[in-house]
């Protein structure tokens, strides 16, 4: 009896899966006819959907969740005004939880049951590589804010993102280091994260590129608190220069703090990560000759003064990660003014990306490279006794 | 609508793989194996290290993920021999600490946290229905070999080993090996999942293999029943039924993310509440 019981409840799911995969057969071959893709060059009636993917619980969500504030924040400013010639945005949230198969079933999600063509991403590595698997053969563009895994350069056509790749930065400080602080020896410390790995290699790489010895190249993993034993190997192999990568700013003043009780004597080079202005004014003595490589957020250009203004205005307080919640201010409005231009057609949207020249963003003047990732000028701050000087943009 | 579906499907029978293949060790044998979603991931690095790397075919690399588990599930279990119930649990929960110190650190294998982008499906089975298919075979085996073996007299010694260790061995019941077997079995299939989710998914990094699945897998042998494949696979099913409901629930932006995780929560609490067996299950935890 019990067997048969097995047998039958078998057959039911069998008859269940193959029903729903002969009725999903047609699925696939939707992407964007030829007589759509004519009428797509116009905004069709309605407001305009466009999918939103997040950490928005777990360890991500201290970044996830100021960059959702930050989407919405341009989201409600451009409906307050008007909308998208005339048509309101909204936005359909799912939460990635900073995995790849949870990124994964969110990017379905969206584009399979909200039939989303546009999915803006302020997520980690992991879950929007996982996402630009699904989005690409859909036809769907993956605009992302934060993922800066060299990875993502080559993970697609439709695939953008408004902050640039990890592989920039490290190559600006690397030169900058090399070429105008005439360092023959450099070293790293970095966290076992995609973001900080991703710093590390293009760091090790444009180093010996640019003529200089990487002596030393340790890393940490998240959590780790003591970092004496990788301080003393670096010591010993006396770099010129170190550069501090952690994937949060309080590891990376732990660090900072190590390498001074330990007498450690060098040209100190920081991520982005560490230049929170709070962190800075909190830790005034350890950040008393440091350099960092950011991309310009310079409070003086009135798109950016508007976007530090409103996010005060409405979250009553300054935001968290500047430069990153700046770039996912930026995508709605860069995706806007694309949608005024060309429609919402996401073909002849990609091609205007790629063909947009310095676009006057939050985040600084932005245009794309032939892979979707974009040409943002790179600053050097110089922190002296946590007073931040700008030495200027650097091209390395 | 459909393709989202598949998508889900797809992971149920991946983590009906996992589950079944847990309870053997957990809810037959009685060994709580914490340390099984590392078996997890080190069958999916295998598999996408071979394929990606070394250019194996899938059908090879599938097998030495399955026997490259089953190996490490069969060392696993030896020192159940002198550490029993909670102490085992520690250690293997340590064997997952482990495993993932390995995939972040072993950097020239695993390109550490960056992760394994690139993994084909195999031929054939490239389209999401068809490796709906593939994977709900798979499930298929794993339930009828498991279900053979834990209604075979050798699972019920197993059972045995669960509910009175020293009894089944007075019995002349060889518990050592019959842990091993067990052990060896769970880490062959939970190896064949990894293998199934890397090809799936088609991206792997350290946090895929980390809490998160844990949870979920224990979630789900605990409300399906502890010893009872059929609870197990039920318990997959009502877990990403609630969880993936929720996503159509609507809520306010700013709240979507804790709330899904708040209102998950309670349903897990109300089923444990009325069913402290879980649904179908057959024994107790002590």
């Amino acid at each position: 009896m019990k067997s048969n019981n097995a047998i039958l409840w078998v057959i039911a799911i069998v008859i269940v899966v193959l029903g729903i995969v002969y009725f999903s057969k047609p699925a696939p071959e939707a992407p964007v006819s030829p007589a759509e893709e004519k009428a797509a060059v116009e905004i069709p009636d309605g407001p305009i959907v466009l999918g939103a993917m997040d950490t928005l619980t777990g360890e991500g969500a201290v970044y996830g969740i100021p960059l959702q504030n930050a989407t919405m924040l341009a989201v409600n400013e451009i409906n307050a005004a008007g909308g998208v010639d005339g048509h309101q945005l909204q936005l359909v949230w799912e939460d990635s939880k900073c995995n790849p198969q949870d990124g994964g079933a969110a990017a379905q999600k969206l584009i399979e049951v909200d039939k989303i063509s546009y999915i803006v991403s302020g997520d980690c590595s992991g879950a929007a590589l996982a996402a630009a698997a699904l989005t690409e053969p859909a036809g769907v563009m993956l605009f992302s804010a934060a993922a800066s895994s060299p990875d993502l350069t080559t993970a697609g056509d439709l695939v953008f993102r408004s902050y640039p790749s990890d592989a920039m930065a490290g190559r600006v400080i690397a030169s900058y280091v090399i070429k105008q602080l005439s360092a023959k020896k450099v070293a790293v410390i970095s966290e076992q994260t995609d973001y900080a790995q991703g710093l590390r290699g293009s760091f090790t790489t444009a180093s010996k590129e640019f003529g200089a010895e990487v002596v030393g190249d340790e890393t940490y993993n998240t959590g780790d608190t003591d970092f004496r034993t990788q301080i003393l190997k670096l010591k010993s192999a006396s770099p010129d220069s170190l550069y501090v990568v952690p994937q949060t700013p309080v590891t990376g003043v732990q660090i900072l703090k190590q390498l001074k009780e330990n007498g450690f004597k060098a040209v100190i080079l920081v991520s982005d990560t560490m230049l929170g202005s709070d962190t800075i004014s909190e830790n005034k003595a350890l950040y008393a000759d440091v350099y960092s490589p950011t991309p310009e957020l310079d409070a003086s250009r009135p798109v950016t003064k508007r976007f530090l203004e409103n996010f005060q205005g409405a979250y009553d307080h300054a935001p968290e990660f500047p430069a990153y919640m700046a770039a996912a201010y930026d995508q709605i409005y860069m995706l806007k003014d694309a949608f005024e231009k060309v429609g919402t057609d996401q073909k002849a949207v990609r091609d205007w990306l790629y063909e947009v020249e310095n676009w006057p963003g939050a985040l600084g003047d932005t245009s794309f490279d032939e892979f979707g990732d974009p040409i943002i000028g790179y600053h050097i701050k110089h922190i002296v006794n946590g007073e931040q000087q700008d030495l200027g943009a650097y091209t390395p | 609508m459909f393709p989202f579906l598949i998508y889900i499907l797809t992971l149920v029978c991946i983590y009906a793989i996992i589950v079944m293949s847990l309870n053997l060790a957990m809810g037959y044998t009685g060994l709580v194996n914490f340390g099984h979603i590392g078996l997890f991931g080190i069958g999916a690095y295998t598999s996408a290290i071979l394929t990606t790397k070394f250019d194996w075919p899938f059908v090879f690399a599938i097998l030495s993920a399955g026997i490259l588990c089953a190996i490490i599930g069969a060392l696993l279990s030896i020192p159940s021999r002198k550490i029993k119930d909670d102490y085992f649990a520690l250690l293997t929960l340590g064997f997952l600490f482990v495993t993932g110190a390995i995939f972040i650190n072993w950097t020239d294998m695993t390109r550490g946290t960056l992760g394994i982008r690139g993994i084909l499906r195999p031929e054939g089975f490239t389209e999401p229905n068809s490796f709906l298919i593939l994977t709900f075979i798979a499930a298929l085996v794993t339930f009828f070999i498991l279900e053979k073996v834990t209604k075979s007299p050798f699972g019920r010694v197993l059972e045995a080993i669960r509910d009175d260790e020293l009894v089944a061995e007075s019995l002349g019941k060889n518990i050592d090996r019959a842990k091993m077997t067990a052990m060896t079995l769970s880490g062959f299939f939970v190896g064949i999942a990894g293998v199934l989710m890397a090809h799936f998914i088609r991206f792997i990094n350290p946090a895929s293999f980390w809490l998160d699945p844990l949870v979920v897998a224990l979630a789900a042998v605990v409300i399906g029943g502890l010893a009872s494949l059929r609870g197990s696979i039920l318990g997959v099913v009502i877990v990403f039924a609630v969880s993936e409901s929720l996503r159509f629930l609507s809520l306010p932006s700013t709240m979507i993310g804790p709330m899904r995780v708040i209102l998950f929560m309670i349903v897990l609490l109300v089923v444990i509440l009325f069913r402290p067996k879980g649904i179908i299950g057959r024994a107790d935890l002590d």
